[in-house]
């Protein structure tokens, strides 16, 4: 009794201050940019200053409308996109490193990116605008859960979907379509930059629709997986054992499956393939808080915000005007302090 | 588990709802006053002028050269990364690329016009309500042509700009009625490689149509694709009379030196030339690049 509540305690500890942490990222971030006050681009009076921000945001003072514009049209839907897809993406992440009980698993792992990178492609090749809607991100949203589908079925076996198949299968179908893309980009002309660009990831077209059709989906996604977390601590132990408690494996696994690809698939769809992500920030957390998935969930949500965050503010920020595809630094800042903890913790027990 | 079933149907009812009714938010803008000019843009939008545009960001370095050409070169406040000519843009505040625009930046220059490509248009959809925006698609040298009096009408500058394709027009005539009158077997093939060995320009492409106009025939004319990889056995096979390499892709030399091609035409009569990639886009300096390529193709008809 006295254990419970003392890690009850530790948890809120661990989730207050990741909370405090993300919330500071989202001001630091809102001070950076090519106008200022943190960017070097235009002369200093005619930058945006500190306090013009905070009035901005309550909506008080007098300063000018472009600076408004700047703030709450273009950096903020933009930090908070960062946000909702990062979370997404750690949290997609630790789900499919639970079901897979593979420290390899990723969002991607079973070709959800390139299932989404050749409906992108084939979006920007045909032309932008076939519904009146962004087609591609319509068509990258639709092509991720296409390959899931197929995946699943070519996995499903005696009613049964052993993760072994899921993998292969997801690997094989992620290699079809990977193909398909290299295709397109051979026949495509001016566009292939813009595909290239596209694959590399990246957060420049944000904007407050996207946040609006990425937030609810992404929101609810991670809530249920959270719902699911004793499952994943049971199945972590094999899923033979968790049928012995009672669990519903194939079940649970579908449920996790469908979840974690929606979230992964509208983040992809949005913002194009961000590596790293979905894939260290949950080995990171499982480091610093362990691996009982009702503390890493929530935690490699927030972490998995604050440094999509900081990370896209670098981007922008680091050859001003010009801006580096947020997927090059995730993984180039990532991973030197990925394995300074790895170092670390040498005698780590993964799972 | 019938509780957690429930919940979850009730979260995809709730999602499908909120993605259909999100599709169906239309951005709703206020009527205003008759526009002075309106027309239609390179991916078929009504762009409205209201009043001459004083500030002007050029995404497009067509765009930024024909600005140039007809005096508008000190209202560009803003240009991209790939705007270099004439040599006064490098005074001119960048605003990143087509493929990754800085928002920010373009928004903070305050411009009344924003001129960029059509591809760059999901990248800048997020400003398309604050900033007035007129995406380009020139595909053909005619196109250019119309390109330049559309913004020479925009900036009010229209005799410059009907000035400009006048000369234009006139040394393009100059060139065209002495090669149109040539048949197959008076035409050099040519062969144009871009960033490496084999990458070529097919069908619809500006420089394929340059190629012809200046009497060659390019030897990837019938490709389907726009910028196809030939392969090396194909070129030599073909054996064409001229190559001509962009000014980015390899050197002359290196090509003179590749295995195997000693013995096309081309390399034997030490005709490889290197050509400013600006003169083979859409901009204005087009016709020094037709004139360049007429030249070569035909140093006995000009001189």
């Amino acid at each position: 009794m006295f254990d419970h509540r003392k890690r009850l305690i530790k948890w809120i500890t661990i989730i207050f201050s990741l909370l405090v942490l993300l919330i500071f990222s989202i001001f630091m971030s809102l001070m950076i940019g090519v106008m200022g006050p943190i960017g070097k681009g235009v002369p200093d009076k005619e930058k945006i200053g500190m306090e013009e921000i905070f009035q901005i945001l309550i909506g008080k003072g007098s300063y000018p409308s472009t600076h408004k514009s700047i703030i709450l049209d273009i950096r903020l839907p933009r930090i908070l996109l960062a946000g909702i897809i990062g979370a997404a993406l750690a949290t997609a992440g630790c789900a499919m490193q639970g079901i897979f009980r593979n420290p390899m698993a990723s969002p991607y792992i079973l070709g959800i990116s390139s299932g989404a990178a050749f409906g992108a492609a084939l979006a920007i090749v045909i032309g932008l605008n076939i519904f009146g809607l962004n087609s591609v991100q319509i068509l990258a949203f639709s092509f991720a859960l296409l390959d899931i589908f197929i995946v699943y079925n070519i996995a499903k076996y005696k009613g049964a979907v052993p993760t072994e198949n899921l993998l292969l299968a997801g690997i094989a179908v992620g290699y079809f379509f990977s193909a398909l893309v290299s295709f397109i980009k051979y026949i495509a002309g001016e566009e292939l930059r813009t595909i290239v660009f596209w694959l590399m990831g990246g957060l420049w077209n944000a904007s407050w629709e996207k946040v609006y059709m990425t937030f609810p989906l992404a929101v609810l996604g991670i809530f249920i997986l959270f719902l699911f977390s004793r499952e994943l601590n049971i199945m972590l132990t094999g899923e033979i054992s968790a049928m012995s408690v009672g669990i519903n494996v194939e079940q649970t696994k579908k449920i996790i499956l469908i979840f974690s690809t929606l979230i992964t698939a509208i983040s992809v769809s949005v913002a194009g393939i961000i590596g790293f992500v979905g894939l260290i920030i949950p080995h990171i957390m499982r480091l610093l808080v362990g691996s009982d998935h009702r503390i890493l969930i929530p935690s490699s949500c927030l972490m998995g915000a604050t440094f999509l965050i900081l990370t896209d503010a670098l981007a922008r920020s680091i050859i001003q005007p010009s801006e580096i595809p947020v997927g090059i630094i995730t993984s180039l800042f990532g991973v030197p302090f990925f394995i300074y903890l790895l170092r670390r913790k040498k005698t780590v027990r993964w799972w | 588990m019938d509780g957690k079933k429930a919940v979850i149907w009730l979260v995809i009812a709730v999602l499908v709802l909120t993605a259909f009714g999100s599709g169906y938010l239309i951005a709703y803008k206020e009527t205003k006053t008759q526009a002075e000019i309106t027309l239609i843009d390179g991916v078929g939008r009504v762009v409205e002028i209201y009043e001459t545009p004083k500030r002007v960001v050029s995404m497009a370095s067509s765009a930024t050269e024909i600005l140039y050409a007809i005096g508008c070169g000190e209202n560009i406040v803003g240009v991209d990364k790939y705007s270099d000519y004439p040599s006064d843009v490098k005074n001119k505040t960048v605003v990143g690329s087509s493929y990754s625009p800085n928002l920010e930046a373009i928004v903070g220059l305050e411009p009344d016009l924003l001129i960029a490509w059509w591809y760059a248009r999901d990248n800048l959809l997020p400003i398309e309500d604050k900033v007035t925006v007129m995406y380009i698609n020139p595909q053909s040298v005619e196109d250019v042509l119309q390109l330049i009096r559309q913004i020479g009408l925009i900036m009010n500058k229209v005799e410059e700009a009907e000035e400009l394709v006048e000369e234009m027009q006139s040394r393009i005539e100059n060139i065209t009625k002495i090669t149109e009158d040539l048949n197959k077997s008076q035409r050099p093939l040519v062969y144009y490689e871009l960033s490496k060995k084999g990458r070529t320009v097919g069908q619809g492409t500006f420089t394929n149509e340059l190629i012809y106009m200046a009497g060659g025939i390019n030897i990837a004319a019938d490709e389907p694709f726009r910028y196809p990889d030939l392969t090396d056995e194909y070129i030599i096979a073909r054996n064409p009379d001229v190559i001509v390499v962009v000014s980015y892709g390899a050197s002359v030399e290196e090509i003179k030196s590749r295995n195997g091609w000693q013995n096309i035409n081309a390399i034997k009569n030490d005709r490889v030339y290197s050509i400013d990639r600006h003169l083979v886009t859409s901009s204005p300096r087009l016709v020094d690049g037709l004139e360049l390529l007429a030249k070569w193709f035909h140093p006995e008809l000009f001189d």
